[in-house]
């Protein structure tokens, strides 16, 4: 049996979207011990294999110079808890389940402790992040210079992408209905919309 | 992970959030790289130091072989995802009064270090699973337990799991809310998020500017009390 099972594994294309999308980011390595950093990063597909996602971290952030090159990006998708008192089609056999999608990177790890790269990244971030046409243009110079004298630059080169979305592919189409209507109702909306669209 | 002093969370907060935490990621060094598996938590607290957090797995799923096969389990770590969000330059008067802002993610983070134990027996298992429900259930108004389902039906979806458990040895917790940004900033961006029905982002950015504001007011204390002692000795000579 292969894990995750062929109907949870989402396409190609969700993946590459996925990976489009701006989201907060959980970089993870190895050094001594395990490190790990909350960041939004940028993807750039390359022209083979999974392309790049890069980010940046704090200087002063050990986890740049202590890691065995290579990387885990962890990145978030909708999830909640449910009941198995959704699912009317089961009578009493349901348990309770937890959906999510779920998407991590693997790959090598290089740092670009460079300003030019740097000034190139953080255009390429605001470009992906920002809604309104802001740019850097509008950051006072000498800001933005001590700004870029206290970050590093960080690159996940990808060589592998597990991803898995548990939302209920197996459920009755009424109880999806159902389930989809009771996590709108706790507020849930993420989730019940990516139901939804399953 | 890296928190520096204005981002760090107390002890209690950290409980606090340990139970009161959704899905969180199991990450572990496999033999291909790093594994890693969202998942729900009970947070057990015993003994004299952080407990332990429980939960379980496919079967199927990989992940928890190598730490069957140790003796003392493996290196874990557990990440629990908290609020977070993206603040835009435009939300901030500092940027439109003199280009002082960039853009950032303001967000919340937990990171549990520990042992991965495995737990391959029906009995912990299943006690798992009711624990996970009468944790869950309440909080969605049902009061579902395992007894409602048949047993033979739930025994054979219970074998298709393992018990897996993360002895606690370390947890780091850091709230990077805006601490370091201008009250006027702040202000802005609550209202920004509330507008946007992101309330639970609003309240942390409510939480950060009265911690970085009480923080400020105990510095200026102690600046004024510095002051007042050094006039005082200047009087005495």
């Amino acid at each position: 049996m292969t894990y995750p099972d062929e109907q949870y594994r989402p396409s190609r294309d969700t993946v590459l979207a996925w990976l489009r999308t701006p989201n907060l980011a959980d970089l993870v390595t190895r050094g001594n011990g395990f490190r790990t950093s909350a960041l939004p990063m940028v993807y750039r597909p390359g022209q083979t294999g999974w392309g790049v996602l890069e980010g940046h971290l704090d200087r002063r952030n050990p986890q740049w110079q202590d890691h065995d090159g290579t990387a885990a990006v962890i990145i978030r998708g909708a999830d909640g808890y449910v009941s198995p008192r959704w699912r009317p089609s089961r009578g009493d056999k349901a348990l309770p389940t937890w959906d999510f999608q779920r998407l991590t990177a693997t790959g090598r790890l290089t740092v670009h402790d460079d300003e030019a790269w740097l000034r190139e990244h953080l255009d390429r971030l605001v470009a992906t992040y920002e809604r309104s046409p802001w740019t850097l243009a509008k950051v006072d110079p000498a800001h933005l210079d001590a700004l870029l004298h206290g970050i590093v630059g960080v690159e996940v080169h990808v060589e592998a992408v597990d991803a898995e979305a548990r939302l209920g592919q197996e459920r009755d189409a009424g109880d999806q209905v159902r389930i989809a209507a009771e996590l709108r109702a706790d507020g849930n909306t993420y989730l019940a919309s990516e139901i939804e669209r399953a | 992970m890296y928190v520096p002093d204005k981002f760090a969370v107390g002890e209690e907060r950290v409980r606090a959030w340990l139970r009161d935490a959704g899905l969180a990621h199991l990450v572990t060094a496999g033999p291909e790289g790093l594994d890693s598996t969202p998942m729900p938590f009970v947070y057990v607290e015993d003994g004299d130091g952080w407990g332990r957090l429980v939960g379980h797995m496919a079967r199927v799923n990989p992940q928890w072989r190598a730490a069957a096969d140790a003796a003392d389990g493996t290196a874990a770590l557990v990440i629990v995802p908290g609020t977070n969000h993206y603040v835009t330059p435009r939300w901030r008067p500092s940027s439109r009064l003199h280009g002082r802002a960039m853009p950032t993610w303001d967000y919340e983070a937990l990171n549990v270090h520990g042992r991965l134990v495995v737990h391959d027996d029906p009995a912990w298992i299943e006690q798992q699973v009711r624990d996970l429900a009468a944790h869950h259930e309440p909080q969605h108004g049902s009061d579902w337990e395992l007894d409602e389902a048949p047993r033979p039906y739930a025994a054979g979806l219970l074998r298709a799991a393992v018990g897996v458990e993360v002895v606690i040895e370390s947890v780091t917790g850091k709230m990077k809310m805006g601490q370091d940004r201008t009250l006027p900033d702040q202000v802005e961006v609550e209202a920004r998020l509330r507008e946007e029905g992101r309330d639970d982002s609003a309240d942390a950015v409510a939480e950060a500017s009265a911690i970085a504001e009480a923080r400020r007011a105990a510095r200026e204390q102690r600046v004024a009390a510095v002051k007042e002692f050094r006039a005082a000795q200047e009087d005495q000579q």
